[in-house]
């Protein structure tokens, strides 16, 4: 009973996530598609082209990057990596008191 | 672990912060004699080379590229082969950089004081400087990400070193979208909006991810223990990473760029502020049940400090960016007191608690005094502290004295008490800094511990 529950509260989390980006991703397009209009009427309309421009092909790169991030595993386990920086400082203040 | 070699380069990571702290005294003298101008005290008056105008250049180039570039190279040049058991690329190479970065800050500084600055705020790097530091900030990704890319091929990446790597990629992008887009292929009115995104993206896509990355890193390794979430510091990350390079714009609000852009500066900004909440509650979440170290601890007591400061300076942010606010604080020395918060409040806070940490473990020896700690700290906090709130009052009186269109001499008038205040709290923080660096050199002087690269400043907050 309660892993149907969980099951139902999955279903319907999810369906939420994907409306709601499918609906932010519709109306991001159509204001690029917007911003892409304003290239033709002139200077002042296209003004911040470049720098929309930029910011897209900077957010696709990291986009990509939290992609590959993602599929390699990365967010597997998410909390491993902040005892391992401290086991790690430790082996390093003790083989410098060691003088290695 | 890689140690068949030098984990760590302890000269490197002297030679920058010595340097840092140089153009840290440098830079600040240069804003307080400044300040004497709107004073009507300059000294220098009439002496072209120290005209004012080039003097408040002086002042914040030194401060970005001599004392916060050296500041935050120190940092990661320790943090880097400690996170990832691997020493950066070369020596080598970090030592031409470490030469290379001084002898442009000097070329800038010479530039900036001959009258060849170009006219982009805070990328007044002379034009035939820029190259070279393009080729510079290119050579620093080259010497960090290869051990950082080793890492990553062992296990899953700790959160600074997503921090360094946006950082170290990002810079270069920002550098060049700043300094060569408006100069040679967007000129006047369409390239000063892409100067207000390359000035904000420096201090956000530079400064910011190095100095939270040393955050993540220096306050669990100084409390000894994990950060309380690191699914949450990740998320600031990631925010960062979506959010952040579309602020700049809003320096903009009310100019012709369309509307549509401009209220997408103000959502990003907004959203910056709910990641920026995040990241530190997680940081004070962290602190959770050994509170002692803010009254023990001085490293963390400046970074918290700086945290601090960097939520107000966050949340100031948020708030002054709707339209609403900007009708009266734009052009004024609001924005002064917004930028002295967060560049000297949050991450002059933290580097120096960096080098309070490290300084002892670099030299072997230990601090000299510290009465002289707690001088340097209250000074700091206290000048910071009420610079802040007299620059913010005097915006406030002057957005208002404007808009109910009086004569601007009027504001000038009501302005001169303020700016007074403002002079004295910056004769304090340099006090501060001052007895800071005395302490640095006074250390020097003590005999080694021989306790080696483990002493610590645990010390004990006066």
């Amino acid at each position: 009973m309660r892993g149907k529950k969980k099951e139902w509260i999955t279903f319907i989390m999810g369906t939420w996530v994907v409306f709601g980006v499918a609906f932010c991703g519709i109306t991001f397009v159509y204001k690029v598609y917007e911003i892409v209009n304003t290239v033709p009427r002139g200077e002042m309309m296209g003004f911040a082209v470049i720098q929309v421009v930029t910011y897209l092909l900077v957010a696709m790169g990291f986009f990509f990057l939290f992609l590959w991030s993602f599929l390699r595993g990365d967010f597997s386990d998410l909390e491993a990596s902040k005892y391992r920086i401290l086991e790690m400082e430790e082996r390093i203040s003790e083989m410098e008191r060691r003088g290695v | 672990m890689n140690h068949r070699g030098e984990l760590v380069y302890y000269n490197l990571v002297t030679a920058h912060i010595v340097a840092g702290v140089v153009f840290l005294v440098v830079g600040l003298g240069a804003g307080f004699l400044y300040s004497l101008q709107f004073l009507n005290s300059y000294p220098l008056g009439g002496v072209e080379f120290f005209s004012p105008g080039r003097i408040r250049m002086l002042h914040t180039n030194a401060i970005a590229y001599g004392w916060l570039v050296n500041g935050l190279l120190a940092g990661i040049y320790w943090a880097v082969p400690r996170i990832t058991g691997y020493p950066v690329l070369s020596r080598t190479l970090g030592w031409v950089i470490f030469f290379v970065l001084q002898i442009l800050v000097l070329l800038t500084a010479g530039g900036i004081l001959r009258g060849y600055a170009q006219a982009i705020e805070w990328g007044e790097t002379p034009l035939f400087v820029d190259p070279f530091i393009t080729l510079g900030l290119i050579l620093i990704a080259l010497n960090f990400i290869p051990p950082i890319l080793r890492a990553s091929r062992d296990a899953p990446m700790y959160v600074s070193l997503w921090y360094f790597t946006g950082a170290l990629v990002w810079v270069i992008l920002v550098y060049i979208m700043g300094n060569f887009v408006p100069q040679y292929y967007v000129p006047g009115a369409a390239g000063a909006a892409i100067v207000g995104n390359f000035i904000h993206d420096l201090v956000g896509l530079l400064v910011t991810p190095l100095g939270w990355g040393l955050m993540y890193f220096f306050v669990p390794v100084i409390l000894k223990r994990p950060i309380w979430s690191h699914s949450l510091s990740l998320m600031g990350f990631w925010g960062l990473a979506f959010f952040y390079p579309m602020q700049g714009l809003h320096h903009y609000m009310w100019s012709p760029v369309p509307m549509y852009v401009q209220y997408s500066a103000v959502v990003a900004t907004i959203a910056i502020e709910i990641v920026v909440t995040t990241v530190l509650a997680n940081f004070f979440l962290t602190l959770r049940g050994c509170g002692d170290f803010l009254r023990n601890n001085y490293p963390i007591r400046w970074f918290y400090t700086g945290m601090v400061f960097y939520w107000i300076t966050c949340l100031q942010c948020a708030i002054q960016v709707t339209l609403t606010v900007q009708k009266v604080i734009h052009f004024t020395d609001w924005v002064v007191g917004h930028a002295h918060l967060v560049m000297f409040g949050v991450f002059s806070f933290w580097l120096m608690g960096i080098i309070v940490e490290l300084w002892p473990r670099l030299t072997r020896r230990e601090w000299y005094s510290n009465t002289l700690h707690g001088w340097a700290y209250w000074l700091n906090t206290i000048g910071l502290t009420v610079m802040f709130l007299a620059l913010t009052m005097a915006g406030l009186v002057q957005g208002f004295l404007w808009w109910g269109l009086n004569p601007f001499m009027d504001s000038v008038r009501f302005s001169i008490p303020f700016w007074f205040v403002r002079t004295l709290s910056g004769g304090m923080i340099i006090a501060g800094v001052v007895l800071f660096v005395l302490n640095m050199y006074l250390s020097l002087q003590t005999e080694t511990t021989g306790e080696g690269r483990t002493l610590r400043a645990q010390t004990t907050a006066g």
